[in-house]
């Protein structure tokens, strides 16, 4: 059985209700004059670049918050042709090799092994500077990849001893 | 873009005929340039703007003035209060330049992020004066631009000349955390039997400090949130983070908007081939048609990762203080570690904030 809430704390809550209410922003548009879009019939002339008003909730909806970082398996189509790019490093052709990871950056440039795989094709073709770039984009968006993360780290080293 | 500049001509009274545009779409990190728009109708091969047109660029320049004010955070940070009273510079030449508020009104001491969100010209100007002219310059040409600049104060609000793809290489930099790559159109060349002929590959590299544009993306992002540029949202999802400039010259001339999405960067330019006054501001113009491309990409929010550096703080906007969640008009802000305030201001939570985190506590809401 559900203990009945206690009268005191009702009256508590209702008055926390009415208070916060009563304190809650009304948020008119704010007139700035002329700067509302256009119409086909009407004559506007904006004084000001600031853009017509809209309704800003309240400071908790313009909290602006750093996304996470997300790290999940690259996707179906990422996931081949990195497995693709992988092959052609492998044989030794860094040119193909770097042109499908370029597919995959296309679909998604926040893919950490997408600049693994081209930091490794040109770490192979001794363009080192290029390799420590890429490699060094690719650490930070390898957050929870810890093997990713671990290769760049250890392609940084490598690139590093030989510089 | 043929209907909305059509809109625009007949909403503003502006002479059939005479509004032109340009626009370029390209994909943020890749590089790749998508789309090219040089004149209002999208498939004109003649004169292509978005490539030869170069126009002044205004306020969509500012970026560049506070990432270089930012990248000395033992001077700047992204709460620091900036000046926006009238004021005059003395050039060599003895003239005086005194540059104005768009709406000729003064705002007194601003946020940083502030005086961008609502590009305020004064503040821009003497912060970019503190900074220095040759400074701004640089960290322009860090973000790609390779043509000449003047160096001049009016740098700072975007008196130099520049086509529309060179302001998107300009703005991928920034799209990109501050990793320049040259925008590429062309990837490979291949034979008839497709023998590869030609490379265009993917290069690049990491030229602008990450935590300094970790401040600038959150800035770009309160001007469509809060700035100039916020009727985007009337249109575009509210989850959708975005960041972006405006940009208005000197009577009215060009309306620009630059701004992207986590997948998708899109320049807009607005204006007259002969250099003609225009009703329109870079939030009622190049922002409208900027708006209509991006409702029709599939786009991702931003990347907006917090970097190693970086810290979030809760801060009173008017004193610079550190405040509290729940505080008055209290913002959560981010600071390259060491540069955070460290005086604390005298708000506490309200009375009715602590009952009502007792009540959630209680009854776990």
């Amino acid at each position: 059985m559900v203990n009945p809430i206690p009268k005191g704390l009702l009256l508590v809550v209702w008055m926390v209700v009415v208070l916060v209410s009563g304190c809650a922003p009304v948020y008119a548009p704010i007139s700035e004059s002329g700067s509302t879009p256009p119409s086909e019939s009407t004559s506007p002339s904006p004084e000001t670049e600031r853009s017509p008003p809209v309704a800003v909730p309240d400071d908790e909806d313009r909290r602006i918050t750093p996304s996470e970082p997300v790290q999940v398996a690259p996707g179906g189509a990422v996931r081949r042709l990195l497995e693709e790019a992988w092959r052609y490093n492998k044989a030794g052709d860094y040119d193909r090799s770097n042109a499908v990871a370029e597919r995959a950056l296309r679909i998604n440039h926040t893919e950490p092994e997408v600049y693994l795989v081209m930091a490794s094709n040109y770490f192979a073709m001794t363009r080192l500077s290029l390799a420590e770039q890429l490699a060094r984009q690719g650490l930070p968006l390898a957050g929870r990849n810890p093997a990713v993360k671990a290769d760049l780290q250890s392609l940084l080293a490598r690139i590093s001893a030989l510089k | 873009m043929a209907s909305r500049i059509d809109n625009l001509e007949s909403g503003y009274r502006i002479e059939q005929g005479k509004l032109q545009g340009a626009a370029v779409i390209v994909r943020v990190g890749a590089g790749e340039v998508i789309a090219v728009a040089g004149d209002r109708q999208a498939g004109y091969a003649g004169f292509n703007r978005a490539l030869d047109a170069r126009r002044q660029i205004g306020s969509t320049i500012k970026p560049a003035v506070y990432l270089s004010a930012l990248s000395e955070p033992s001077r700047y940070t992204i709460a620091s209060m900036i000046d926006d009273s009238e004021l005059s510079v003395k050039l060599p030449n003895g003239d005086v330049w005194q540059p104005k508020n768009y709406e000729r009104e003064s705002h007194g001491p601003v946020p940083l992020y502030e005086a961008l969100a609502n590009s305020y010209n004064q503040a821009t100007a003497r912060l970019g004066m503190d900074v220095g002219v040759d400074h701004v310059a640089e960290t322009v040409r860090q973000m790609g631009y390779q043509g000449s600049l003047p160096a001049l104060p009016s740098l700072m609000l975007g008196a130099v000349a520049m086509s529309p793809l060179e302001v998107s290489q300009i703005y991928h930099t920034i799209a990109a955390n501050g990793f320049y790559s040259p925008l590429r159109a062309i990837n490979s060349v291949f034979t008839s039997v497709n023998v590869p002929l030609k490379r265009y590959p993917f290069e690049g590299e990491q030229r602008l400090d990450p935590k300094s544009m970790h401040l600038l993306h959150y800035a770009l992002q309160v001007v469509l949130r809060e700035g100039t540029g916020k009727t985007a949202y009337q249109r575009l999802p509210g989850d959708l983070m975005l960041g972006g400039k405006t940009g208005t010259t000197n009577d009215q001339r060009d309306s620009w908007f630059a701004g992207f999405s986590g997948n998708y960067l899109s320049v807009v330019w607005l204006g007259r081939d002969d250099n003609g006054m225009m009703p329109l501001t870079g939030g009622t113009g190049a922002l409208q048609l900027w708006t209509d491309i991006m409702t029709t990409l599939d786009n991702r929010s931003m990347v907006f990762n917090q970097p190693e550096g970086v810290s979030y703080y809760w801060v009173e906007p008017e004193t610079g203080l550190l405040s509290r969640e729940g505080c008055a008009g209290a913002r959560y802000l981010p600071f390259i570690d060491g540069s955070q305030p460290t005086r604390q201001s005298t708000c506490r939570p309200s009375a009715i904030d602590g009952v009502m985190d007792w009540l959630k506590d209680k009854f776990r809401w």
